[in-house]
């Protein structure tokens, strides 16, 4: 009968049982960064946002809780102030260098957005958004700016 | 006396091969899961048909300046812009709007001509069975009643239809 040693076994058992928390861990690591990951919040929050003009008549002002976009723009080096970016009917969400997502919405408004006071506690996770009717440029303006210069 | 260190050996790279399969499996559903994107088009077709209902309607009432939209200035009078983004093949045809009036009392009278904007060669997915080409755009039809100035009844029918498939749909 062979007598196996007790340090052999169980350092063979510790060992078995530390790989499998190891793999256990990694997975978990996995998931939660897959759910919070910048592409996935970033086309989130553009549909998000561009839904909102959708429905909002001019004279709007829209606030939106971006504390997990501004976290995430924060950790990758990307100004608040480039987080979105709107122009013409594109809503542009970037939460990382390389990133960004777009997504159009069809309410022909002017938009014009600004996050808010980083100083301000109350605020600084908010990100505005002022629906206003559209600007028609007249011809009249134009010759009246000309005149000017 | 068999020894029995070779059989252990063997069943951990079993065990591991086995926890290799489970990984695998995880990560494919994590990434079918994730890189989907979320639909979000059924709500842009019930917001598009809110719009556009009271560009004509306000309060049960036919607005005054129905008579003057048309096919071709729909867009501008109902302050609606169907531009996209250029990962759209065709930038000019994501949405699709139908909009017909009838007369209740009436109906061989026509209240108003049929307006009829956007691109309406993706409309006919919306009617397939085949579940691959329903995914191809999200229809949405919604009826309602008004009076008009001169107290008519009219039904006032808007079908409308968005397809940006490529932002919604995988």
């Amino acid at each position: 009968m062979v007598k196996r040693k007790r340090g052999t076994f169980l350092a063979e058992n510790i060992i078995f049982i530390v790989l499998n928390l190891a793999f256990l861990i990694i997975l978990m690591l996995f998931l939660f960064k897959q759910g919070s990951g910048a592409i996935l919040l970033e086309q989130s929050y553009a549909k998000q946002i561009a839904l909102l003009i959708n429905s909002a008549p001019a004279g709007t002002e829209i606030q939106i809780n971006m504390q997990e976009g501004f976290e995430l723009a924060d950790k990758n080096k990307v100004n608040r102030a480039d987080v979105v970016n709107i122009y013409g009917n594109i809503v542009k969400v970037k939460l990382s260098e390389k990133g960004g997502y777009e997504y159009s919405f069809f309410n022909d408004v002017d938009v014009s957005e600004f996050p808010g006071n980083i100083y301000d506690d109350s605020i600084k996770n908010l990100h505005f958004i002022i629906v206003n009717p559209k600007q028609e440029f007249l011809p009249e303006n134009l010759n009246e700016v000309e005149n000017e210069e | 006396m068999k020894n029995k260190k070779g059989t252990d050996m063997i069943l951990s790279v079993y065990w591991f091969a086995i926890l290799a399969l489970v990984a695998a499996g995880i990560f494919v559903m994590v990434y079918l899961f994730y890189g989907h994107p979320s639909d979000v088009r059924e709500m842009e077709v019930s917001i598009l048909i809110d719009k556009i209902a009271t560009c004509f309607a306000q309060g049960g009432r036919v607005l005054d300046n129905v008579g003057e939209i048309n096919s071709g200035n729909f867009l501008e009078k109902c302050n609606l812009d169907f531009d996209v983004e250029e990962v759209f093949k065709i930038r000019e045809g994501q949405y699709y709007v139908n909009i017909s009036f009838d007369k209740l009392d009436n109906p061989e009278n026509i209240f108003h001509e049929v307006i009829e904007v956007g691109n309406a060669n993706f409309v006919s997915s919306c009617f397939s069975d085949d579940v691959e080409y329903k995914r191809q755009a999200i229809c949405i039809q919604e009826k309602f009643y008004a009076l008009s100035q001169d107290n008519k009844k009219i039904m006032i029918t808007i079908f409308a239809s968005v397809r940006k498939t490529e932002k919604n749909a995988k």
